[in-house]
């Protein structure tokens, strides 16, 4: 009796592995080509406390959705990559973060209350701290729980459930008033805006986007490459 | 690959023009033999350095290296150390001429090899190529690692100083608004005064006889304040705030490149159009030795104010509110309940009010300070205003627009003073005597992750920045590694060490010679000199024709043919026998008297640092280019006449004729009817001909699509609210009448085939009292007519190889020349079929095709394919 459950047992097991192994290769085999490529941006109002001297003005990974190409500093293998997640966090125009997740099982997960860091060198070699992360404004970490073959992705954001679609995108500005943080409403955003400005109550937009599938062969290796 | 080099019999005639003075007997093969002993002193010229201890050459071993083969320190080996900065360009060649004179004195030699290192070899060239610096005085000039066009690390040094610069002033005329309880900053002055339709007029010329950096920070000041603050704030808001969110198509486009698409109007008169110095004397003309005062374009002091604009920006936000706000800003929890609450209440804020005003003036001086103190931490440079900081930004600033892939960058002419410099040396490269030696080093580009548009260098500058206008005696050498050599470093690798020995002692090594008899193909290199010189077996009247023909060249590249004379002591280039030759191109020289040799080499005509669409930018010198030229020398009994005759412009031309239509029609009628053309089970080894296997019927012969580009509409604004789109007419003809009294700014967007931007053209129009009607004239691409002719077999065999040639003809619109043909696979082929069937041969051309119109040139490639088919057979096998 129980060699046979024993059997039986490893059978399921066997079975589940096979059921496991098929359903990622036909992932892949869907995602052979393409993968999701999802954008979040970060934008704070006043996050970093002065321009850097010789900024670096860009990103290191350069984005073209109307080619759909994506340049990165390295090679990266993409076989089985069916989810892109691309993270840039800027204050006033300033990049001082930057992030790229290819994920091969269609999930990812960005935690945006971790503080970031922008060090320049001080007078005398020390290391200061431009950001101020108690200035930058977000609702919790951010994770894409699931990918879907037609290119749909789900979101968790604090305690939100977000789906978009290829080609959607949802965005929300939250501003830290003294009595807790308050979502501002799209009409009102200017006025709000202005008075965040004078009051100086930081603000910080997140903006997410679903960029559909794009063509692994449009992610290329450039710039610092030898 | 290189050619065979064979030994040159050089038998000196005393009767020759040009043999002024006897040369010792030449046995065969004395270009390629060492000299052991130096025949010149080598003077070595470092950086300016305050530092009393050994030379930066001891330290690296060179001078140890240099006594190894035979020179000797004091007597023919002489080192120098500036003491002092050059202050200036001129200055320092003056300083320079001072130490080579005292040389020649020393010596008695009038004739002087010298390496500079670094910014020393700038001053070097510039003393040079001013004339400062006696043309023949030095035979050689080996500059190391020298920003010949400038170094991007000047560029960044410079920008963060005139930043910094701005933001003190930013500070001290705000401070005492910042403190005062009732003061504040002035907010950023409304964008939406700037209208998309704004050209952001410039300032008037300065034009001060005597350059003022007070002038040019007023300039800097005014436009970051007027115009790129405000733009800054817009962008901010749009890019990075706005609700509802709309998502760029770039995600990392920047300010630059927002700015050229939502302010294209400012981008053209400000940032295209602003290539002269604004200001300085004003110049007349554009071909004179450069002008202290004339540093910068427009469009780089542009540059600046978006820097200078968007730090502002970003100081000014920090410091805006004022002690009121502050002190009435509602604060979490509940208010103050008693007296002694509320003075500590509002005293702690108005403390933070004011610890935050004052962290503004704390920070622009710390920025200061470190500027400051970077600055004087550089031997060749006496202060942040230092001109020769401004001598050492690039000539040309790539802009990063980080727009698309297609646009992620943007050239603009940045250094008026070194631009004009190197146009000149490039008018002068083929008449002076000194030949310029090029050594830098490329590490990994560990920079371009940080700033993309600095392309391959030494942590110093870029290879492409390190090479000089190029004179056809000049030498390259580039020098790679992972670390190293970098610009540190560089002088200490043993392989430079070698290379500059070798350069002194074997200087015809770096040549190589072909005694070329009937027909040969040589190597022509972009880093060194090939020559071409008959062998003079016979005495008497012979004469040589030496004919050229050059391939196809990769874009950008030309070949330079010149002829040298020996004059009794070295070859020199003959004044006014050069010639650059374009791909496909031929020329011929007669030569009657063997103190004549006939020089070639690849010569860079395009830009420098090009880059690829959305890729990274490239080097076109740090690796070498080879061409192989096919030569053919006739050998004839000669008659009299001058020693030299040429036709340059006979064949040449007849060479463009065949791609312009000339060709034998009866080609395109001749038809195969079987199996023709050489059959070959394996290629022959001395032929370079690209061979294609197939095996399934998908498989193309080549991946080139039929593309073409060009005019398709025209988009007319006449700048008073009128928008007309006009279709076709690639030579655009418009009237339109305008409203009394207004000034317009005409605009005419011609779009290609694909509907991007082709090319823009704008007037100024100036309307009286009364309405005016005015036309407007401006021509756009128009497509060439080409035919292609792919022969080769109809009917083949499985298992041989069947060649195809192709040939292309093309007929092209006024103003328009093709630049460069490329071919794929080739202009011949070979395919190797591994089965049966109907198959198709496709062949493609692409032509890059520059069309001169009127005040610019626009650069397209078309790609045109053609096809064949192909019945191909398994031989049967008979036992």
């Amino acid at each position: 009796m129980k060699d046979r459950i024993g059997l039986v047992l490893k059978i399921l097991l066997i079975v589940c592995a096979c059921l496991l192994i098929a359903a990622l290769s036909l992932r892949w085999m869907h995602f052979a080509d393409s993968f999701v490529f999802v954008t979040v941006e970060e934008s704070s109002l006043n996050a970093i406390t002065g321009w850097p001297l010789s900024m670096p003005e860009s990103f290191r990974v350069f984005i073209d959705a109307s080619e759909q190409t994506l340049i990165l500093p390295e090679r990266k293998s993409l076989f089985g990559v069916c989810l892109g997640v691309y993270y840039s966090a800027t204050s006033q125009g300033v990049p001082f973060d930057e992030r790229l997740i290819f994920s091969r099982t269609g999930r990812a997960a960005l935690d945006l209350t971790a503080p970031a860091s922008l060090v320049v060198p001080g007078i005398d070699g020390e290391d200061v701290e431009l950001v101020n992360n108690l200035a930058r404004v977000v609702s919790g970490k951010l994770r894409v729980s699931s990918t879907r073959r037609d290119g749909t992705v789900e979101l968790e954001y604090g305690s939100r459930h977000i789906t978009l679609k290829p080609g959607e995108s949802w965005a929300e500005l939250l501003v830290l008033e003294p009595g807790g943080p308050r979502a501002v409403s799209p009409d009102e955003w200017k006025e709000e805006l202005e008075t965040c400005f004078r009051l100086g109550y930081p603000a910080t937009r997140l903006a997410i986007a679903n960029r559909g599938l794009w063509p692994k062969s449009g992610v290329k290796a450039g710039m610092g490459d030898d | 690959m290189v050619a065979v080099v064979s030994s040159l019999c050089i038998l000196l005639n005393l009767a020759s023009p040009l043999a002024a003075s006897p040369r010792p007997a030449a046995p065969s093969g004395e270009h390629s033999a060492q000299r052991t002993i130096p025949s010149k002193p080598l003077v070595l010229i470092g950086e300016p350095s305050d530092n009393d201890g050994p030379s930066v050459w001891t330290r690296a071993g060179l001078v140890s290296r240099l006594e190894e083969s035979g020179y000797r320190l004091g007597t023919t080996l002489f080192v120098h150390t500036p003491g002092e900065p050059y202050g200036d360009l001129d200055s320092g060649a003056h300083s320079l001429r001072k130490v080579l004179e005292q040389t020649v004195e020393d010596t008695g030699c009038g004739i002087l090899d010298v390496a500079a290192y670094g910014v020393s070899g700038l001053v070097l060239r510039f003393g040079l190529e001013t004339g400062i610096i006696r043309d023949g005085l030095v035979d050689n000039a080996i500059m190391l690692s020298t920003p010949q066009r400038g170094s991007f690390l000047a560029d960044l040094l410079f920008q963060a100083c005139t930043v910094v610069k701005h933001e003190c002033m930013f500070e001290q005329e705000t401070r005492y608004s910042r403190f005062s309880p009732l003061g504040d900053v002035s907010s950023v002055l409304d964008p939406a005064a700037i209208s998309p339709r704004s050209t952001g007029d410039l300032p008037s010329s300065l034009g001060t006889g005597n350059f003022q950096w007070e002038s040019e920070a007023w300039w800097v000041a005014k436009r970051a304040r007027e115009i790129y603050e405000p733009l800054y704030s817009q962008y901010v808001q749009e890019r990075f705030l706005s609700l509802p969110y709309v998502p760029a198509d770039s995600p990392t486009q920047t300010f630059a490149g927002w700015i050229k698409q939502n302010r294209p109007l400012i981008w053209e008169n400000c940032i295209a159009g602003g290539t002269r110095p604004p200001l300085g004397p004003s110049a007349e003309t554009s071909d004179g030795p450069p002008q202290a005062g004339q540093d910068f374009t427009v469009a780089y002091y542009e540059l600046l104010a978006m820097a200078v604009g968007r730090n502002q920006y970003v100081v000014r936000m920090a410091s805006s509110g004022s002690l009121g706000q502050s002190l009435l800003a509602p604060s979490q929890g509940p208010g103050p309940g008693s007296l002694k609450d509320a003075i500590i209440h509002y005293g702690l804020k108005a403390l933070l009010h004011y610890a935050k005003k004052a962290l503004i003036t704390v920070k622009a001086e710390v920025q200061r300070i470190i500027a400051d103190r970077i600055v004087s931490s550089i031997g060749y440079l006496d202060g942040p205003e230092s001109p020769f900081l401004r001598r050492l930004v690039k000539e040309e600033a790539l802009v990063n627009l980080g727009t698309s892939a297609g646009q992620r960058f943007y050239r603009v002419p940045a250094n008026y003073y070194l631009e004009q410099l190197n146009r000149m040396a490039s008018s002068s490269a083929y008449t002076r005597k000194t030949r310029f030696v090029t050594v830098t080093g490329k590490v990994t580009n560990l920079l371009g992750l940080v700033w993309p548009q600095v392309g391959p260098n030494d942590l110093f500058c870029e290879v492409d920045s390190a090479v000089p206008p190029q004179g056809p005696r000049d030498v390259i050498r580039v020098f790679s590694g992972f670390l190293s050599p970098s610009y540190l470093n560089l002088l200490k690798d043993k392989q430079v060490q070698q290379t500059i020995v070798a350069l002194l002692l074997e200087p015809d090594k770096t040549a190589r010679f072909n005694a070329v008899q009937d027909m040969e193909e040589i190597a022509v290199s972009s880093w060194q000199p090939s020559y071409v010189a008959p062998v003079w077996d016979t005495a008497g009247d012979r004469v040589f024709n030496v004919s050229v023909s050059v391939p196809s060249l990769p874009e950008g590249w030309g070949c330079a043919l010149w002829v040298e004379g020996y004059d009794g002591e070295r070859w020199l280039p003959v004044s006014g026998w050069h010639r650059m030759l374009a791909g496909g191109a031929k020329a011929e020289v007669l030569l009657k008297h063997e103190c004549y040799r006939v020089g070639l080499k690849l010569v860079r005509t395009g830009t420098v640092n090009p880059y690829t669409p959305g890729g990274k930018v490239e080097s076109v010198f740090e690796r070498e280019l080879i061409s192989k030229v096919r030569v053919s020398v006739d050998g004839f009994m000669g008659d009299e006449g001058p020693p030299l005759q040429g036709d340059w412009d006979g064949r040449e031309s007849a060479e463009f004729q065949w791609g312009q239509g000339t060709w034998d029609q009866g080609a395109l009628d001749k038809e195969d009817k079987g199996i023709q053309g050489p059959v070959q089970d394996v290629p022959g080894e001395e032929e370079d001909i690209p061979t294609v296997r197939v095996v399934y019927r998908s498989k193309h012969t080549t991946l080139w699509k039929p593309q073409e580009t060009y005019h398709s509409y025209w988009e007319v604004d006449f700048g008073d609210g009128e928008t007309v789109v006009i279709q076709g007419q690639p030579h655009l003809e418009v009237a339109h009448t305008f409203g009394p009294s207004g000034r317009y700014l005409v605009r005419a967007v011609s779009y290609d085939n694909h509907d991007n931007v082709l090319l823009e053209k704008s007037w100024h129009v100036a309307t009286d009292e009364a309405p005016e009607t005015r036309e407007f004239s401006c021509s756009s691409v128009t497509p060439p007519e080409v035919y292609l002719e792919l022969t080769g077999p109809l009917k083949w065999v499985t298992g041989k190889y069947a060649l195809f040639s192709g040939k292309a003809a093309w007929r092209l619109p006024e103003g328009a020349r093709v630049t460069a043909v490329d071919f794929d696979p080739g202009e011949s082929f070979r395919v190797l079929w591994e089965r049966s069937g109907e198959f198709t041969v496709l062949w493609g051309v692409r032509l890059t095709i520059e069309y001169e119109l009127e005040d610019r040139v626009v650069r397209v490639k078309n790609t045109y394919v053609t096809q064949r088919q192909v019945d191909v057979f398994t031989p049967g096998i008979t036992r």
